[in-house]
């Protein structure tokens, strides 16, 4: 589509000083949109300078090239003699223009659909990257789209982006599509030979115009991905940049292509299907329509009204057999551990031919026109709501067919090639079993890329991770992988990809189980692995117990999707307390939100298992080589100590808390007493076994070379440092989810706070608990900088861990600070109360909690004052959350996703580090803010993310450089429906 | 344990702890502030001095970032480096703005000149506030007397609107400001007693009753007063009926006693000082004569503050009571606005 650009600069303003002379600025502003630059006229004399320009017009042959271009605005001081001098630049990304505002209509192509030119208007921050924000200028930008409906396109305007890993609140989805995943390669303009002559500026804002041309030519490529698969958004989109060195970048994304309606312009009832085939994109949006309502759940309807397109799914065509053996089940997959694998392979080995740059939804969209007669195959794995009937088929044969049948079964996944989805959100009803985590890991040795266009060994490397991913999934029996990520850690030239997520069966059936059941479910999300000295590995996970007192609710998802049989001895296995038919595991271990009406009992809290190795000093093919023997062994110890934790905090009881609460479950259906009587149980065991693990303590701790063969020691100090780890205090909740586990949702108030927390120090021993002993501490820090707002609950947690240097650690943490109201803290005191009566060495935690319990009171007292006035006092609320608490979201404004490079060259002067960061840390959510609320007023950033934050010092320079990677979903919010609540 | 090489803390919205900002204010170092919080009881259960020490550091980095701004408060208002609530804002540039009495009364009648700002280590060891803040003190006021200086209209709605500050600090710095302009005489040993406070109170019933809204004095105004020295040939008509007026046990009887003896000085001092304005070394003057010509030989006869304000209310002749002023009759009304000024100055000179 040819489209037209149009720029307006109207006015300046705050400019900082250019022309040292006279105390002023003689700005003028260059506006360039691919090779094209055009400029404004010389304001002289003005630090608030009026341009009130014409249009400027940029025509453009192809809308991709709006997609994959940023506009950028570069303001400049105007100089007689010597060269204009930059005063600073303003990145545009166009792709919120290109996408129709609203999804309206069922009809999901977008092609035409351009409707009136959008428009961006208001004031931005000019950005430099070595001065940070110098002043605002106030521009208009106009797009108009010619439609042309050329098939051959490689543009994918009207593709909508959620970074929210779950269906955009206002919307239904009508057909999940599909996983879809892009990767573009480039050569890293700070390893380029011209970077020796240019100046730091030039330099970063190469980077930074190429970091922003990537990602939006990766956002294209999937857009392409996922018109062609019949959809018409992604959802749980992420995006990565993998800073590979003198390698290159890769910029990969993920998400799960969706079709996506207007929940108001959804059709009444599901219609028979009526338009069969015909070509791919009226297909998808027909059978869609057969199960729209009860897609995703979000109106949960019978399974039987859904049976229209079985018929046809039930015989699907043999498709090519998988590129690798049916995998047997790893020996620890059925406690729902994590199937570790690991391979060290050498990129050149590994290469896996391909004749298309793209894989995944590329080839499987065509393999899907092939067989016009049948929908997407990958609908039937991945989605399981287009065809919820057809799956439902599928997963009886699962559990009760042959090997024999299981394996045509398999086939037809295969075929699929990943049934994977990135969401972590989902409706109830919707995930019939939880099988367990499942993850795959592989390192790599990096080399260069001779032409940045080939991304195939990248692609490669993905596909075999994914690959392992969807059979450890099969493994498991299960059908789908839910909440699913992948993430790269890179160390000189060895690169370890992880990917994991959580093996899932899905569908509708599990609706008719109305009865109660405890069980126990967990949050565990691999934080990073990081290599050097040491490879270090953190994981949170949460725990959750089932509330034997909710009358609606679903014990399927804890039950095991497989046979007794198939598990290995190992594996502890009850019947499940109320049914007493299925199978439940003690532990549930998932990366996915708690589905919902799944009854909690207790509430929930982070558990975070923390490992640290030392590496030996080795370079390239051997550590690459050491790295890749070791994984397996940190994955076992993050394993094990997650599970440890959970018996510690007395939540993983599945097997005491089931049975107490069959035997109360008649007459007493208070939960809180029951989980309460539960935890003290638990931790007085605790006690003794704590007492026992000391003498070996000091054993461990003697021996500093910690390492596999001495498992056993660091187990026990690991254990110990563990214990110590103090719960959260009175007033506070932390949790990784984005809700708390076992506490009413009413009762969170409001998003107060944003926090990110950036802890770089020394690490001197790569000893576990010198690791557990910074990130207790960072957690501590959390609740003392965040003691004026309680009583609050930190939800959605996210850590990373980075090892930058020999002897360096740097960790982030980013939350949500949620405001609780008044009853939460009573039950909050009830359970610490039971946990510090049991606590083995009272390291000052007991009275402490009885002092900030008496302060409760008036503090809730101050805070509900506060609260009256909190809203509308900012201009923009930012959340990592994927919802508003206390609001509602009423329109989805759009995808941003940002790369700065900040760079200081004096130190000292900005306060060190610690002054060079915050202050790029508040500049960074005020670009944010201004970009937000350019689009309009009331507008919340939520699914904040920052998945990327590099730090290089280099204080004998007196200089830095940071490079940071945000984004999230900008939304327009509705605060009246809570109003009453607060 | 290390001390982290970095530490930082950044929320999307900045939640001022106003207990650090008033350190801060006052000029504590960080680690000084970190420890009058622990004395203070600031440390939560589990919560180390590391933690507190982070905190205010946090704190203070935020802060010096919004002093740069806070110099422009329209600019700060502007701001978006950190999210402020609009009532947090102006809290914040209200007490940034607003200064310790003892330290202003060091700076009042003297130009705000670099050469001041060098002396403000003595103001320091006399106020017992840290220098730090005397600076900033120091900086307000002299950046608040640059730009209103340069500007036209009203100095009271300027201060409001270039500075964003609220009436009652506002006023003060006008008086501030006037004070300064004027260069009243205001150190000298016998006024060395006197406070801010009174200062402010003087100033600023100058500036209501003899000055315009630009802080300009009536030049005219003390050109005409010079026809009072007029009502000095009456002067015991005069005696006559501000004694009258007093009868009756209005005043104590020392104060009685010494007034039958003394009006004549007492009088005399008041129309020599009213006729003297239109100099402008003796209207620098005129808290120093006030002082030594009215309040000391009043104080050392004992009276009380209620005589003194008796007195000031009797001699507010009006144009029936004097036969001068029966005659010429904008003489009356020159002696009522400046007695309108310069009594309630007495008063308060006479209180402190």
């Amino acid at each position: 589509m040819p489209g037209k650009v149009k720029v307006r600069v109207l006015a300046g303003r705050n400019l900082p000083v250019m022309d040292r002379a006279n105390d002023t600025t003689d700005a003028f502003v260059e506006i360039r949109l691919g090779t094209v630059t055009q400029k404004t006229d010389v304001c002289r004399r003005s630090l608030n300078p009026q341009w009130n320009s014409d249009w400027f017009r940029f025509e453009v042959q192809d809308d991709a090239e709006l997609q994959d271009e940023p506009l950028q605005i570069r303001v400049m001081d105007h100089d007689t003699y010597s060269a204009h001098d930059a005063i600073g630049k303003v990145y545009l990304s166009l792709s919120p223009l290109l996408a129709p505002e609203l999804i309206s209509r069922a009809d999901t192509a977008p092609s035409g659909s351009a409707g009136g030119p959008s428009v961006i208007s208001g004031w931005i921050p000019i950005y430099d990257t070595l001065h940070g924000i110098r002043g605002e200028v106030n521009v208009m930008v106009k797009v108009d789209l010619f439609s042309d409906f050329n098939k051959f396109r490689h543009s994918s305007c009207g593709v909508q982006y959620f970074s929210s890993p779950c269906v955009p609140a206002g919307h239904c989805v009508q057909a999940m599509l599909g996983f879809v995943h892009e990767l573009v390669v480039n050569d890293d303009p700070e390893y380029q030979w011209i970077d020796k002559i240019r100046t730091p500026r030039a330099s970063n804002e190469a980077r930074q115009t190429l970091f922003s041309k990537l990602s939006g030519e990766v956002q294209r490529r999937i857009g392409v991905n996922v018109i062609e698969a019949g959809g018409n958004a992604v959802i749980g989109y992420r995006q990565c940049f993998d800073l590979e060195g003198e390698t290159g970048i890769v910029v990969r994304g993920i998400g799960t292509a969706v079709s996506l309606v207007r929940t108001e312009a959804r059709p009444s009832s599901p219609s028979p299907l009526s338009r069969q085939p015909g070509s791919g994109r009226d297909r998808d949006s027909s059978a869609v329509e057969g199960s729209t309502a009860a897609s995703a759940g979000l109106r949960p309807v019978p399974s039987v009204q859904l049976m229209p397109a079985t018929p046809e799914q039930e015989q699907p065509p043999a498709t090519p057999p998988s590129p690798r053996p049916f995998a047997a089940p790893a020996p620890a997959a059925s406690r729902g551990i994590l199937a570790a694998a690991h391979q060290f392979v050498k990129d050149r080995l590994s290469f896996r031919r391909r004749g298309s740059r793209r894989t995944g939804a590329r080839a499987l969209s065509r393999e899907a026109f092939s067989t016009p007669n049948f929908q997407p195959v990958i609908e039937a794995a991945a989605s399981s709501t287009t065809s919820s009937g057809a799956d439902t088929k599928l997963l009886a044969q699962l559990v009760t067919t042959s090997a024999q049948q299981r394996g045509q079964q398999q086939d037809n996944y295969e075929s699929a090639e990943f049934p994977f989805i990135t969401l972590r959100t989902f409706p109830s009803g919707f995930i019939t079993h939880i099988g367990g985590t499942v993850s795959a890991r592989s390192v790599k040795l990096l080399d260069r890329i001779h032409h940045p266009e080939e991304s195939e060994t990248r692609d490669a490397w993905w596909a075999e991770v994914r690959t392992e991913v969807r059979s450890h999934c099969k493994s498991l029996a299960c059908n789908v992988v839910l909440g699913y990520e992948e993430a790269t850690t890179i160390w000189d030239d060895v690169c370890v990809l992880s990917a994991y997520g959580t093996a899932a069966t899905v569908n509708f059936a599990a609706l008719g189980l109305s009865e109660p059941l405890a069980a126990a479910r967990c949050d565990s999300r691999e934080v990073r692995s990081a290599l050097r000295l040491d490879a270090s590995l953190t994981s949170q996970a949460l725990v959750i117990l089932e509330e034997p007192d909710s009358s609606v609710s679903n014990c399927a998802p804890c039950h095991l999707p497989y046979s007794q049989g198939s598990a290995p001895a190992s594996a502890l296995q009850f019947n499940c307390a109320v049914c007493r038919k299925s199978k439940v595991p003690d532990v549930v271990f998932s990366t996915i939100e708690p589905p919902g009406g799944l009854p909690v009992t207790g509430r929930g809290c982070l558990v975070q298992a923390r490992v640290c190795r030392e590496k030996a000093d080795v370079k390239s093919e051997v550590l690459a080589k050491e790295v890749s023997d070791r994984l397996p062994f940190l994955e076992y110890e993050l394993h094990r100590q997650l599970l440890t934790k959970l018996r510690i905090l007395g939540m993983n009881a599945l097997f005491d808390l089931t049975r107490r609460i069959t035997e109360t479950v008649a007459s007493n259906r208070e939960a809180f007493n029951i989980s309460d009587q539960d935890e003290s149980g638990r931790t007085s065991d605790e006690e003794s076994e704590d007492e026992e693990d000391k003498p070996e303590l000091d054993l461990a701790a003697g021996n500093k070379d910690a390492c596999i063969l001495e498992m056993d020691d660091t187990e026990d100090a690991d254990l110990l440092s563990m214990l110590m780890s103090r719960p959260p205090p009175e007033l506070f909740d932390l949790v990784s989810t984005s809700s708390v586990p076992g506490v009413p949702e009413r009762l969170l108030l409001d998003d107060r706070q944003l926090f990110t927390r950036i802890v770089r120090t020394k690490l001197s021993s790569a000893s576990n608990r010198q690791l557990a002993q910074t990130v207790e501490k960072i957690i501590q820090g959390l609740y003392f900088k965040l003691r004026k707002l309680a009583p609050c609950a930190l939800c959605g947690l996210r850590f990373s861990v980075d090892l930058p240097e020999d002897d360096e650690i740097q960790i982030s943490v980013y939350g949500a600070a949620l405001s609780v109201s008044a009853p939460l803290s009573k039950q909050a005191s009830l359970r610490s109360a039971g946990a510090e009566n049991g606590s083995a060495d009272g390291t000052g935690e007991g009275p402490g909690g009885d002092r900030s319990a008496g302060r409760a009171g008036s503090v809730t007292g101050a805070l509900k004052a506060q609260n009256s006035l909190w809203r509308g006092d900012y201009d923009v609320i930012i959340t990592p959350l994927p919802h508003v608490t206390g609001g509602k979201v009423e329109r989805w404004l759009g995808n941003l996703n940002f790369f700065f490079i900040r760079e200081c060259t004096g130190l000292r002067e900005v306060g060190g580090l610690n002054g060079f960061m915050q202050d790029l840390g508040s500049p960074r959510c005020w670009l944010w803010c201004a970009h937000t609320s350019l689009r309009s007023e009331g507008t919340q950033l939520v699914s904040y993310f920052m998945s990327q934050c590099v730090l290089l010092p280099n204080p004998h320079k007196n200089q830095a450089q940071c490079l940071v990677n945000v984004g999230g979903d900008a939304v327009l919010v509705g605060h009246a429906a809570r109003s009453d609540d607060g | 344990m290390l001390i982290p090489e970095l530490d930082i803390f950044v929320g999307n919205v900045f939640i001022i702890d106003w207990e650090i900002f008033k350190l801060w204010l006052d000029g504590h170092e960080c680690p000084s502030a970190a420890s009058i919080l622990q004395q203070r009881g600031s440390l939560m259960a589990g919560a180390t001095m590391d933690m507190l020490h982070g905190d205010v550091l946090d704190h203070y980095r935020s802060f010096s970032t919004l002093e740069r701004l806070l110099e422009v408060p329209t600019l700060f208002v502007e701001q978006r480096v950190l999210q402020i609530s609009p009532n947090d804002q102006t809290d914040i540039i209200e007490k940034y703005y607003d200064f310790d009495d003892a330290v202003m009364r060091e700076l009042i009648g003297k130009k705000p000149s670099s050469k001041l700002r060098k002396e403000l280590d003595d103001v320091c060891e006399k106020t017992g506030v840290l220098v730090r803040s005397c600076r900033r003190q120091f900086d307000n006021v002299r950046r608040i007397y640059k730009q209103v200086d340069e500007m036209t209209g009203n100095v009271l709605d300027n201060i409001r609107q270039q500075f964003l500050l609220p009436d009652p600090l506002a006023r003060r710095y006008a008086a501030i400001l006037f004070l300064d302009w004027v260069r009243f005489e205001t150190h000298k040993r016998k006024l060395a007693h006197l406070t801010f406070n009174d200062f402010f109170v003087c100033a600023d019933g100058l500036l209501r009753h003899w000055a315009d809204e630009e802080c300009e004095l009536d030049k005219e105004f003390f050109q005409d007063l010079r026809e009072i020295k007029a009502i000095l040939e009456r002067e015991k008509e005069a005696k006559t009926v501000t004694l009258r007026k007093l009868e009756g046990g209005r005043l104590s009887t020392d104060a009685a006693g010494d007034l039958t003896q003394n009006f004549r000085s007492l009088f005399r001092s008041l129309v020599n000082i009213a006729t003297g304005l239109y100099r402008s070394r003796e209207l620098k003057d005129l808290f120093i004569d006030l002082q030594e010509k009215i309040v000391e030989p009043c104080k050392c006869a004992r009276w009380t503050q209620s005589d003194m304000e008796s007195f000031i209310a009797a001699i507010n002749f009006d144009a029936s009571e004097i036969e001068t002023f029966r005659r010429e009759t904008d003489l009356p009304i020159l002696w009522r606005r400046y007695l309108r000024a310069v009594g309630p100055c007495i008063l308060q000179l006479f209180a402190s």
